[in-house]
């Protein structure tokens, strides 16, 4: 069941238009995450759903109901806001059940619902306290604990995690999964992370420049990138794309680098129908490349060794190949050496080729 | 090493010397502007204790015998100065109370609303600071004769409140501009209206600006003269009017009980400024540096 549709939100401020009629629906306990670059238009579009940006354009309607004219309160939204926005004059307690409190909860009743919410997030012996003894997690916990409380029809998280640091970060995603997975709350998050959207999204929208670049299951966008856009953008480290042309010879597929190198792919390698005479983008991720055979029909391209960047049990391999730079993510037993040769294999069907002019999947 | 520690250490020497010098001449410029700012309040607090020939002796006597005959005289000859006195604090509270309440609203909206009415406003607001008070006090008088304002505690607290009320409001907006826009948008999305945002959210965390302005418009109005000269006369009448009436008095200035006045005029003030005096310079500095 649809609980939030979003029916061509434009948004503009005077003659500059910066979401442009974006569309699309969030199912009812869904998980949906926003994901770009800073200045794509995922925060405007969350606070256009909060109300608090003005919609400039299209329809926002709550289980069928259009809500564009009502205040936040009335829309029954709740939201976990970046810097957290704690009142810093008041305790954890009248933090959490300020809401409470401006609905004129009686006391006792307003208690009890803090004191639930407190305990689900393990910060009950910390109701006294002011925002400022806390620390970023705990602070974040109370920003959740305020949105939780109020039993909202729609979560927002706008950039909740971005202020903690990595191993807390990671804490945190786990403990706004698990909670998810207890409320099942529709929610909407934003995030220019793609780590955070991958493990959080039910779905993902993953938005340039105001426009929607991709909307799909983690998996979709991972494995079948629409764009070059989406392709760079998810995933880490990034994909490999180089210009290529494809060519046939001795009934062999042929993909020559821009400077020269040449892939030979495997017999029997179905390639997408080609644009512009063959001269398209190839994308493989480098966890995609091996230095070792990989069992079936594999490719393989040579190239010198630029640099090593060792991760613990993996390394990422840096190579230059025929004018082009690709990096590959492979098993570190201290087998590599800069300016080494090196031959990366890798299984055609992990190929990604894009249109060089529009930048849009083939096939 | 060794060149490199005898290059260094005659530099530091020359530092410390020149630090020390610096710290001399700073404290005897502290010292000058204490004694220079201090001293007349000094000598009018002493001269009230002193017996009236006592008073201009030369050079003056820094150890006498106290009297309180002058604050005796103030209260049983002038027996209008203690009741003004109150005449003047209920002026000054009415004062501040009326400045601070526009001030907060006022300086809310120009903290966190913008167009161009408002833009445009800003200069009216601090070009009223700019014209000298009697410019605006002579055209006030039919007004205030017609209003049948004329010597009320009204007209004064009105006055005086309309006085600061430019100058509070940026000192508000200054407060307010420091507190981040988002819990505003916390208390919208929590269920506040814009009066509730703003009492139960802003106005806690601009309490500083709050009092700084509140101690502006309490000490002006405590002191004013020129406008409490001109519109009251009997039943609203301020402190400092008899005290300058102490001064012309037909008898002859007497100076022990002019300066008791002044002594008993002082106290209110300076205890509360000393009490709020980390307000006051929160309030002066505001705005002027990054936070």
């Amino acid at each position: 069941m649809v609980a939030i549709n979003i029916d061509r939100f434009v948004k503009r401020y005077g003659a500059l238009e910066v979401v442009h009629d974006i569309s699309f629906d969030i199912e009812e306990g869904e998980f949906l995450v926003l994901v770009g670059p800073s200045g794509c238009g995922k925060s405007t579009i969350l606070r256009m759903v909060a109300g608090l940006e003005e919609i400039s354009g299209g329809e926002l309607r709550m289980q069928g109901v259009r809500v564009n004219e009502l205040s936040p309160k009335e829309r029954q939204v709740a939201m976990v806001f970046q810097d957290y926005a704690l009142y810093p004059h008041m305790s954890v307690e009248q933090n959490i059940g300020f809401s409470l409190e401006l609905a004129r909860v009686p006391k006792a009743e307003r208690e009890a619902q803090v004191k639930r919410v407190a305990d689900i997030l393990q910060i009950g012996h910390l109701l006294e306290r002011r925002p400022r003894e806390l620390s970023g997690g705990q602070r974040q916990r109370v920003a959740i604990g305020r949105a939780m409380v109020r039993k909202p029809q729609l979560f927002l998280f706008d950039e909740p995690l971005s202020n903690l640091d990595a191993k807390l970060r990671a804490e945190m995603r786990g403990q706004i999964k698990r909670l998810h997975q207890t409320l099942k709350t529709t929610s909407m998050y934003v995030t220019h992370d793609q780590l955070e959207a991958m493990t959080l999204a039910d779905r993902i929208i993953c938005l340039f420049d105001g426009h929607i670049a991709q909307m799909g299951t983690p998996h979709d966008l991972f494995d079948r990138p629409a764009n070059v856009f989406v392709a760079e953008f998810i995933g880490s480290p990034t994909m490999n794309i180089v210009p290529i042309t494809a060519s046939k010879a001795e009934g062999r597929t042929v993909l020559t680098l821009a400077g020269g190198g040449e892939v030979s792919l495997p017999d029997g390698t179905a390639l997408p129908s080609l644009t512009n005479d063959g001269n398209v983008l190839a994308g493989i991720r480098p966890e995609h490349l091996s230095d070792t055979p990989t069992p079936g029909a594999t490719a393989r391209i040579e190239g010198v060794i630029d640099m090593l960047e060792p991760l613990g049990s993996d390394i990422l391999v840096t190579m230059q190949v025929g004018g082009a730079t690709l990096t590959a993510r492979c098993t570190d037993k201290g087998q590599f050496q800069a300016g080494q040769n090196l031959t990366l294999h890798f299984d055609p069907a992990r190929l990604h080729l894009f249109d060089s002019k529009t930048q849009m999947r083939l096939g | 090493m060794t060149d490199a520690a005898s290059i260094v250490l005659p530099n530091m020497a020359a530092r410390r010397v020149a630090g020390t010098v610096r710290a001399i001449v700073r404290t005897l410029l502290f010292v000058l502007i204490i004694v220079w700012s201090a001293f007349p309040i000094l000598y009018v607090v002493l001269s009230s204790f002193k017996q009236q020939k006592e008073i201009f002796k030369y050079p003056p006597d820094i150890i006498f015998t106290p009297t309180f005959e002058h604050y005796m005289a103030l209260a049983t000859k002038w027996t209008g100065f203690f009741p003004t006195m109150a005449n003047s604090l209920i002026v000054a509270v009415g004062a501040t109370l009326l400045a601070c309440a526009a001030s907060i609203l006022s300086g809310f909206v120009y903290s966190r609303y913008a167009n161009r009415f408002l833009a445009g406003s800003v200069l009216y607001l601090i070009a009223i600071r700019l014209l000298p008070p009697i410019v605006v006090t002579l055209p006030l008088f039919p007004v205030v004769d017609a209003l049948k304002l004329s010597d009320t505690h009204i007209v004064l607290i009105v006055l005086y409140a309309t006085f600061w009320v430019s100058l509070c409001t940026m000192i508000m907006k200054t407060f307010i501009d420091k507190i981040p826009r988002t819990l505003d948008e916390a208390a919208v999305v929590d269920g506040a209206t814009t009066m509730q945002t703003l009492f139960r959210v802003i106005m806690p965390l601009a309490l500083q600006g709050v009092a700084a302005c509140a101690i502006f418009v309490f000490v002006f109005s405590w002191n004013e003269y020129l406008f409490a000269l001109i519109f009251t006369t009997q039943h609203a009448k301020t402190a400092p009017l008899i005290i300058s009436e102490v001064m012309d008095a037909v008898s002859g200035t007497n100076w022990g009980v002019l300066f008791a006045g002044v002594t008993v005029q002082l106290l209110p003030v300076t205890l509360l400024v000393m009490l709020a005096q980390r307000f006051l310079i929160a309030g002066l500095t505001a705005g002027s540096v990054k936070g």
